[in-house]
């Protein structure tokens, strides 16, 4: 064997092994958090001249609300496995907490979701995870299906220190399967405000029937309109979607109106003073709602429907 | 805005001019429902806003505020703004009581609220409230130090719910979820709500509860401090949210009755919440079974044309309640509970 030849098999042999040692590690970790064994990772996070009060704690579907009492029904809405709690307080004055909670939420999907449920515009983002923002000495960041939240007694420089690096420690250790998120690339781009997207999984915009919605914000027209997009099972579950839209309009709007624009057909709701206009594409029902200018959101609405792909 | 009429109420003439108009929309309730705000407002300093014949209100202890019989819940309802819709609704069909909670908590739920505030504050009561958060167990005496704490950081949340809320002033604001009851005998944590009552921000003390409630409730009666009580109870009695199951050997809604007295005596609105949780399916933290109160209701009330939920929001209500709190993430939940509220009084005890 030429020298060449040696060398590409030892190169071949190293990256064999380096790709069987990364894939070691990489199931060593699943296997750490799929053992449960959060805890006691969590617990090597504890930051120096801190201690935790009691002890790591981990909640279920079932005893959530112990924690967190009625929220609870917010991340069980969106299908939470797990959580992981703990407590550090300052080992020199015991009334200084920084209390972490990670949700393990299934999917990054559902993570996303209640990450921007509860995310404001306006929180300085940060770069941790696939999104992160904080809000005084508070941390919450996005990473595949986890959901981490960080809150501090004090929004000190200091608790602002010591929680930024534990809000990094923590991310760097879990995992992302970096798995997609549909909505956040189905919602057209263009005139999209920044982090405006959000994921409903129930009960979008206070409609039962409404489930599995994005919604964004569009800058058009100087107007800030809210869209919103819901992927069905089927076409046939979505005609049955935009008829129960119909029937919501009728019910506490003043009636609604149905229009056709080239090949686009769209139900115009009158709410008031505002309108939703309401389209079908495929397995799709998108519009737009609350907005005060009936032709303004017919035409974000036409721009939406053209700008989608049929499923 | 710190004005009378923000914190009093509508004035009579707005009053009956809301009246006779939503009567013509509403015909069917209002012969019912006149006689319960008749009834009510003899009372000399009853507060009104926003009363709509669709709707009951009764007057809630010491602060005279004329609640709706249903609070709309906001806290969980507005995070991310998903059930911004409903609060014009829930006004029209006169709701005029919305309770909240801290962005620490709930978050996001009083800015999407606020929009909602800024069109309706002088004709709604708007209820915050934040926890006063001690690590302690609900049986320990906390330290001195722990209540300064504790005082500081819930009158911390209070300016930023505040700011949030886009008000400098609020109804009322609760330290939330006490399980402690040194905690509510903390004169800290009392003086510091004072200073803010002096200051402008808030106009009356409440707490809320749904872990040793009972103890809790007594602890605030003693005190005298608290105006407003929010309390998680079942038609079958206290509910022990960490077995998620009623409390061994609870007493009923109807033996408590003594202590609910108790509670108005000294001046406490009783707010009920959690009434009918233990009724919803295990994702909704419940426990799937419809008819788990069934049997504590008389005959009047297991013959009533509601749904479980309906039938314990009414019960809770006709018993000892003075208002019940519900959180509502969709049009039908909210009309399912209009209905309830409005119509609990046709179901004497």
């Amino acid at each position: 064997m030429t020298p060449a030849g040696i060398f590409k098999r030892r190169l071949s042999s190293g990256l064999l092994a380096f790709m069987v040692v990364a894939l070691m590690v990489i199931w060593s970790n699943r296997q750490l958090i799929a053992n449960q064994s959060l805890p006691e990772i969590v617990t090597g996070f504890t930051p120096q001249g801190w201690q935790i009060f009691d002890e790591v704690k981990q909640f279920t579907p079932e005893n959530l609300y112990e924690q967190i009492n009625g929220r609870a029904s917010f991340f069980l809405a969106y299908d939470m496995i797990r959580m992981t709690y703990v407590s550090f307080v300052n080992s020199d004055k015991a009334s200084q907490f920084i209390n972490l909670s990670i949700y393990n939420m299934a999917t990054p999907t559902n993570a996303f979701g209640v990450f921007s449920a509860e995310r404001s515009q306006g929180d300085s983002p940060l770069d941790l995870g696939r999104a992160s923002y904080r809000a005084d000495a508070n941390y919450f960041v996005w990473k595949g299906q986890y959901y981490i939240q960080i809150i501090s007694s004090e929004a000190t420089d200091e608790f602002q220190r010591i929680g930024m690096h534990l809000a990094r420690k923590v991310t760097d250790f879990l995992l992302d399967s970096g798995e997609q998120v549909w909505g956040l690339t189905a919602l057209p781009l263009t005139d999209r405000m920044p982090e405006s997207v959000q994921y409903f999984k129930v009960d979008a915009m206070g409609l039962d029937f409404m489930r599995n919605t994005y919604t964004a914000t569009y800058h058009k027209a100087n107007t800030l309109v809210t869209a919103f997009l819901s992927r069905q099972d089927s076409a046939e579950s979505a005609r049955a979607t935009m008829a129960q839209y119909a029937k919501y309009a009728k019910k506490y709007g003043k009636g609604i109106d149905r229009l056709k624009a080239g090949r686009v057909e769209l139900v115009s709701c009158d709410m008031g003073e505002s309108y939703d206009i309401v389209y079908q594409k495929g397995r799709l029902i998108g519009g737009v709602s609350y907005v005060e200018d009936r032709d303004l959101a017919i035409r974000v609405a036409i721009e939406m429907w053209e700008n989608l792909r049929s499923e | 805005m710190k004005n009378e009429k923000n914190r009093d109420s509508l004035n009579r003439r707005e009053f009956i001019k809301l009246i006779t108009t939503a009567a013509f929309s509403a015909p069917i309730l209002l012969t019912t429902a006149h006689s319960e705000i008749n009834e009510s407002t003899r009372t000399k300093k009853a507060l009104h806003r926003n009363e709509q014949p669709t709707m009951t209100y009764r007057k809630l202890g010491r602060t005279g505020f004329m609640s709706s019989r249903l609070v709309f819940g906001c806290g969980a309802a507005l995070m991310g703004g998903r059930a911004v819709r409903l609060l014009q609704r829930a006004f029209e069909a006169g709701i005029n009581h919305f309770d909240v909670g801290s962005d620490i908590y709930y978050k996001g739920s009083e800015r999407y609220l606020a929009p909602f505030l800024k069109d309706h504050r002088d004709q709604v009561w708007v209820v915050s409230k934040a926890p006063a958060f001690v690590h302690a167990k609900s049986g320990d005496s906390i330290t001195l130090e722990q209540a300064r704490s504790a005082a500081k950081y819930w009158t911390g949340l209070m300016d930023a719910s505040l700011k949030d809320l886009q008000t400098d002033y609020v109804d009322a604001y609760y330290l939330m979820g006490v399980d402690n009851p040194s905690l509510v005998r903390s004169e800290e944590v009392y003086n510091t709500f004072l200073k803010a009552k002096a200051a402008g921000k808030v106009g009356y003390f409440g707490l809320s509860t749904h872990k040793n409630a009972q103890e809790v409730l007594e602890a605030a009666i003693e005190t005298g401090w608290y105006d407003l009580a929010m309390i998680g109870i079942t038609p079958a009695g206290w509910y022990d949210w960490s077995i998620k199951s009623l409390v061994q050997d609870t007493s009923t809604l109807v033996e408590l009755q003594g202590l609910l007295q108790r509670a108005a005596k000294a001046g406490i609105g009783l707010i009920g919440m959690k009434a009918v949780r233990y009724l919803a399916p295990s994702w909704s933290l419940g426990k799937g079974d419809p008819t788990a109160f069934d049997h504590v209701y008389n005959q009047k009330f297991k013959s009533a044309s509601f749904n479980p939920f309906q039938r314990a929001y009414a019960y809770v209500l006709q018993h000892g309640l003075d208002v019940v709190n519900a959180d509502m993430q969709n049009f039908k939940h909210l009309e399912e509970n209009i209905i309830a509220a409005a119509t609990a009084h046709r179901f004497p005890i």
